[in-house]
């Protein structure tokens, strides 16, 4: 069966369900899809919330009594991950930079729009799996972290959905991010310059490079992981001579950039809004360009001060300190600059 | 004009004295019991004066900002088009990189005077003794080093329990007894999960990794009981994974360690 779409029209209309059903639908509209995000977004934050509030019930006496031991790992896990691959990074990613995005460039959709679906669709089995865990043996109890060894020895069907569920999230935010950089690089009207973007461009730009950059890595850690629970691999696994510090290195790639895949949209969205309410341009836009994708370029190198406790030989613990000193130079800057924004709002035309 | 100046001056120097103030007063960090733990606390009290000088500066602007220009009734339009200020961008990158820089000096002499710089300097000798790896922790020693000078100890940890064996007593205990003043070098290793020993009150946290000895070394220097607490999620039980570090007088711990004491076995 072939499907003829109109190659100059590819959201043809007639193929689109109406009203609120195309929330539902395979949409192509890059708004549909941004308001998609947000809305599965804020659901599974819904559950994630109400995880935390389970944990706080528990932490309320030092007695272990709301729930038993291993359900209060599973609780900790499915909160940590729901909050951060389910919550943050669909909603400042996917929900906002969808819908803003196309709009900021002057493109009429995202650049590869059945992508942009893909990336979304992913997401609801993936987060409703992860949930459903629980009800298989028990979800994964190993932390968001899932360090090994203790999620190689921990029940593996729970630790498995996990992976598989994580690696589904990490397909979607890849996805997006190809959209992104594409759309920001290659959609923009003619006229528009790199340097005439604006501020929010820039960091989903750098967002997504980083996602590009440092998810790819985690897909390929969580997969020898899961190697290593199915199939009885060594990479991880001490018992067979396996390297449980590796795992750590390999997974800060990814989760200290993740911090600012979480963070920079946010930046973005700030140094949108205070401008228009200060009734002023952005204070030193080229600086600002430079210090997100210092950011971008310095995210990438510091990822070991998460682990200052695991045994790293102490050049490295100095040479990673000196890069994350540069670093916190660049985030500062971007702190100063949205502060002085504010200030000296005088000699209004009247 | 002159007036506007002054007004600025005092509104530093009062940050400036009150974050030196609580920087110097208020005290948020638990005991001092080892000879790391002012050393560390030197470093954390001048990060503290810093961050809070930033904090109550920026705060204060912010605050000013938003009640000295906000718009009043007679006023349409917007604001004056500044688009920045080369100068004082440079000027506010500078001064933190300095300052940044300033603190990864500091703290590398902090870090070298923890003893954390040990193994650089003693790195022939471990290539050359050891052919197993052991991973350093905050006070490296060389091998020779421990076996003259300080208190061995062998700690395993496992689910969920810290164990640490005496060589020297032939004996393993639950608790950890330690002499006051004494240098203690621990060989920690695991044996399932990554643990971590952490004591708060000597500023020390270390994983314990299996299949990967690490060494920690610390100087108890305050007679009391501490926690010892697994900081790294090891399974169900890891909240009640502590065990207690019990610093006593020389003779004191001479008593208990003679009575533990098993004889060597000779077969």
């Amino acid at each position: 069966m072939t499907i003829s779409i109109d190659p100059q029209n590819t959201n043809n209309e007639s193929l689109q369900p109406k009203g609120w059903l195309r929330y539902f639908s395979f949409s192509l509209d890059h708004k549909v899809i941004g308001i998609q995000y947000l809305v599965c977004g804020f659901l599974f934050y819904l559950i994630g919330g109400t995880l935390a509030s389970a944990i706080r019930i528990e932490l309320a006496s030092p007695m272990s009594d709301f729930m038993p031991r291993d359900v209060y790992n599973q609780v900790l896990t499915l909160h940590g991950t729901i909050m951060i691959f389910l919550w943050i990074v669909p909603v400042v990613n996917g929900a906002f930079g969808n819908y803003l995005i196309p709009f900021y460039v002057g493109a009429r959709d995202m650049a590869f729009p059945r992508l942009n679906a893909v990336a979304f669709w992913l997401i609801p089995p993936s987060g409703l799996m992860l949930v459903a865990s629980y009800f298989v043996e028990g979800a994964a109890q190993a932390g968001w972290t899932a360090y090994p060894p203790l999620s190689i020895t921990t029940p593996q069907s729970g630790q498995i959905i996990w992976i598989l569920s994580v690696l589904l999230l990490g397909g979607s935010s890849i996805f997006g991010g190809i959209n992104f950089i594409a759309t920001i690089i290659k959609l923009r009207r003619p006229g528009l310059k790199l340097m005439q973007l604006p501020m929010y461009c820039w960091a989903m730009l750098g967002t997504s490079l980083l996602v590009v950059l440092s998810t790819p890595v985690l897909a390929g850690t969580l997969i020898l992981l899961s190697f290593d629970i199915i199939a009885n691999t060594g990479f991880f696994n001490p018992v067979l001579g396996g390297n449980v510090v590796v795992y750590q290195h390999l997974f800060w790639f990814y989760s200290h950039p993740a911090v600012y895949i979480m963070v920079l949209p946010a930046f973005g969205l700030v140094s949108e809004i205070l401008p228009v309410h200060a009734r002023k341009p952005l204070f030193g836009y080229t600086t600002m360009v430079f210090s997100i994708m210092g950011i971008v370029v310095l995210g990438l190198v510091v990822w070991a001060h998460h682990m200052f406790t695991s045994g790293t030989p102490p050049l490295d613990e100095i040479i990673l300190y000196y890069r994350h000193s540069i670093y916190c130079c660049s985030n500062r800057y971007k702190i100063f600059q949205l502060g002085c924004n504010i200030m000296g709002r005088k000699n209004f035309h009247q | 004009m002159l007036n506007k100046n002054i007004y600025l001056i005092l509104i530093i120097s009062l940050v400036f004295a009150i974050s030196f103030w609580i920087g110097f007063n208020v005290n948020l960090l638990p005991a001092e019991a080892s000879i790391n733990a002012p050393i560390y606390d030197e470093l954390f009290k001048i990060l503290f004066i810093i961050g809070l000088i930033i904090f109550i500066g920026m705060t204060i602007a912010v605050i000013y900002s938003l009640f000295k220009f906000r718009k009043r009734n007679d006023q349409i339009g917007d604001g004056i088009a500044l688009e920045g200020n080369l100068s004082l961008e440079i000027v506010w990158t500078i001064i933190p990189s300095i300052i940044v820089l300033l603190i990864g000096l500091y703290s590398y002499n902090i870090y070298d005077r923890m003893g954390g710089m040990k193994e650089l300097n003693h790195n022939h000798e471990m290539m050359s003794s050891n052919t197993e790896k052991i991973w350093a922790g905050i006070s490296q020693t060389s091998d020779n080093e421990i076996a003259i000078n300080n208190l061995p100890i062998e700690v395993s940890a496992m689910q969920f329990a810290f164990l640490f064996n005496y060589p020297k007593g032939n004996f393993i205990s639950g608790e950890l007894h330690v002499p006051v003043d004494q240098k203690v070098s621990m060989k920690m290793e695991s044996k399932d999960v990554i643990h971590a020993f952490w004591v708060p009150e000597f500023r020390i946290k270390q994983d314990i990794i299996p299949g990967q000895p690490t060494i920690l070394n610390f100087t108890p220097t305050k007679v009391g009981k501490y926690p010892i607490i697994c900081a790294e999620l090891c399974g169900p039980y890891h909240g009640g994974m502590r065990a207690s570090i019990i610093v006593e007088e020389e003779s004191d711990y001479n008593e208990w360690f003679n009575k533990n004491k098993k004889p060597e076995v000779n077969l």
